[in-house]
């Protein structure tokens, strides 16, 4: 049932290699919706038109969020309509990528094989400073370009302040933190 | 306020569950039409009499199969419910509308699934993430219990409660099993040692704060209170029937709106109190939706047991126990010692401490809380007798 190898030590090395599959066939980005993907180790996100500047905006370091064009306000994840003014409007803002941490797990196998080979690892939320309502799913790293399970789990604080890196992953580039 | 035409207007006359176990022979399909069935006996009811049929809209027998294998009649209402574990009790809700609004006469609501034995649905690394889960599984937040972990470290940051909170549930749980044959941890007790030297899954959610995974297939009948009074057993009167979905609210991965821990169930609860005539102080048992510990604390905030951020020192003392506590939960075991099947068999327990057959049965109990799974678009039903 469990797959995964015993569990490790958070403070051994870093793994940073790159993942052992190769990238889907169907690119990430541009890819068209609704067919089935090839098997692949890592989930990946679905790039779709509603989303795409945002995977852009990691790819050359930017923090992005949608935002109305008609009230200005930030919304997140990215969405058609602005549920306060009905706006259909939209564009992207770039954020400071300063964020505080708002909630944070450990996970442990049984996971698939991929993740439980990188397993114990943390993943976080973050609340972004612009609005502490825009909150993103992340991973904390020791240092930029670091792995998901080089920081010590026992050290991760709610409330920490913590600053975006963008760290690319089969092929992608995902938005990540470090603390600030 | 003008009384909820819902209220008392229907009933659950009939149910049957199967066995549970890790894994089960026979195809969900023939588990849920012998579990239809079975209800139907249990009811007086005979099968060419069922008109209406609902089920999960994850359920994987339909309601052709269902009603080619029992021989219904013909069905004049059928409805699916959305968000999984959240809308069990709105399957008994669909019925108990279509049966009170003469839209059917004979509904049933069933779940039968093979979880135990078939793949675990977050295993799958390939093909489309629905559009909240592309912002969070990439990341690794892969499995339910990832994203419910990760509310409650919040939860427990925020308002003080422990891991001993969640252990008072699991062995809450399990003391119910072990006084439960038909439960499937029914020989194995949970010690508060067992509890916290058992592994992590994700943290801080250990392995016992997680439900089983089980083959099972389980089924209701709802009559309207008319026809009620003509059937087999004591009806269970559904009085009061609500869902929820609140504002900016995702399903699982519900971290973006202004208020995560403030989740669906506190939408359902402010519906169903409203059209009952009783509040969760005159509830005397209930089954609350416990494929996590923590959605236990979660949904006893949520429908009024306690004060905001006090669910945890709710469950101390054992009052969440049997012959002990102020409000016995889960008395057959729950997801987390009886079985999982997305909550169905909380629905037949509910109708049994209602019936005073339950193997944990609260004495006189006359009103029983049901309600489906917390941190998706949920639902309740408050059972009468």
């Amino acid at each position: 049932m469990d797959q995964s190898p015993p569990a490790r030590l958070p403070d051994r090395g870093p793994r940073n290699q790159p993942p052992p599959s190769p990238v889907p066939d169907r690119g990430p980005l541009g890819q068209p919706p609704g067919s089935p993907g090839p098997s692949t180790d890592f989930l990946v996100p679905i790039v779709d038109s509603e989303n795409a500047q945002f995977w852009e905006g990691t790819a050359i370091g930017e923090l992005r969020m949608q935002s109305c064009s008609n009230c200005d306000r930030l919304r997140f994840p990215p969405r058609p309509m602005c549920p306060y003014c009905h706006s259909t409007r939209r564009s992207w803002k770039v954020m400071s990528g300063h964020a505080t941490i708002w909630s944070f797990i450990v996970a442990h196998a049984p996971l698939p094989p991929a993740y439980a080979q990188m397993s114990p690892y943390n993943v976080i939320i973050v609340s972004l400073d612009e609005d502490p309502v825009l909150r993103m799913v992340s991973s904390l790293l020791d240092h930029p370009g670091g792995a998901v399970n080089e920081v010590n789990p026992a050290t991760i604080q709610i409330g920490e302040p913590v600053k975006a890196v963008f760290c690319e992953q089969a092929g992608i580039w995902f938005p990540r933190f470090v603390r600030a | 306020m003008p009384k909820s035409p819902l209220q008392d207007a229907a009933a659950i006359v009939g149910i049957a569950q199967s066995e549970f176990a890790k894994h089960l022979e026979p195809s969900e399909q023939e588990l849920a039409a012998k579990v239809v069935v079975e209800a139907l006996f249990d009811a007086g009811i005979d099968p060419s009499e069922v008109d209406a049929m609902c089920s999960l809209s994850m359920e994987s027998t339909e309601e052709v199969a269902i009603a080619s294998n029992i021989g219904a009649g013909d069905l004049t209402f059928f409805s699916q419910v959305g968000y999984g574990g959240g809308g069990g009790c709105a399957t008994v809700g669909h019925c108990a509308m279509a049966v009170a609004t003469g839209q059917a006469t004979v509904a049933v609501a069933w779940r039968a699934r093979k979880r135990g034995s078939g793949p675990r649905p977050w295993a799958k690394t390939s093909g489309e993430l629905a559009i909240p889960g592309r912002w969070t599984r990439p990341f690794g937040l892969i499995r339910p219990v990832d994203e419910i972990a990760m509310l409650t470290r919040r939860y427990m940051h925020t308002y003080g409660a422990t891991r001993e909170h969640l252990a008072n549930v699991a062995i809450a749980a399990r003391f119910h099993a072990n006084r439960n044959p038909k439960a499937t941890m029914h020989d194995r007790t949970l010690t508060r040692d067992e509890y916290f030297s058992s592994r992590w899954i994700s943290e801080p959610l250990c392995l016992f704060d997680n439900c089983l995974e089980s083959d099972g297939a389980v089924a209701v009948v709802v009559v309207s209170a008319d026809r009620a009074k003509d059937c087999r057993n004591k009806p269970a009167y559904v009085h009061s029937f609500a869902q929820g979905l609140p504002r900016q609210s995702q399903s699982m991965v519900n971290f973006f709106c202004d208020d995560p821990l403030k989740g669906p169930a506190w939408a359902c609860a402010r519906k169903l109190w409203a059209n009952a005539e009783i509040g969760p102080q005159d509830v005397d048992v209930a089954q609350i939706y416990d494929a996590f510990t923590p959605l236990v604390l979660l949904s006893l905030e949520g429908y009024g047991f306690c004060p905001r951020g006090e669910a945890g020192g709710f469950t101390e003392d054992r009052n969440l126990e049997w012959g002990v506590g102020r409000l016995p939960i889960n008395t057959s075991g729950g997801s987390l010692s009886e079985a999982y099947v997305h909550g169905f068999n909380l629905i037949t327990e509910g109708v049994r401490q209602i019936r005073s057959t339950s193997t944990s049965q609260v004495e006189g109990a006359k009103t029983c809380l049901v309600t489906s799974g917390e941190g998706v678009p949920t639902s309740a039903i408050l059972l009468r007798g």
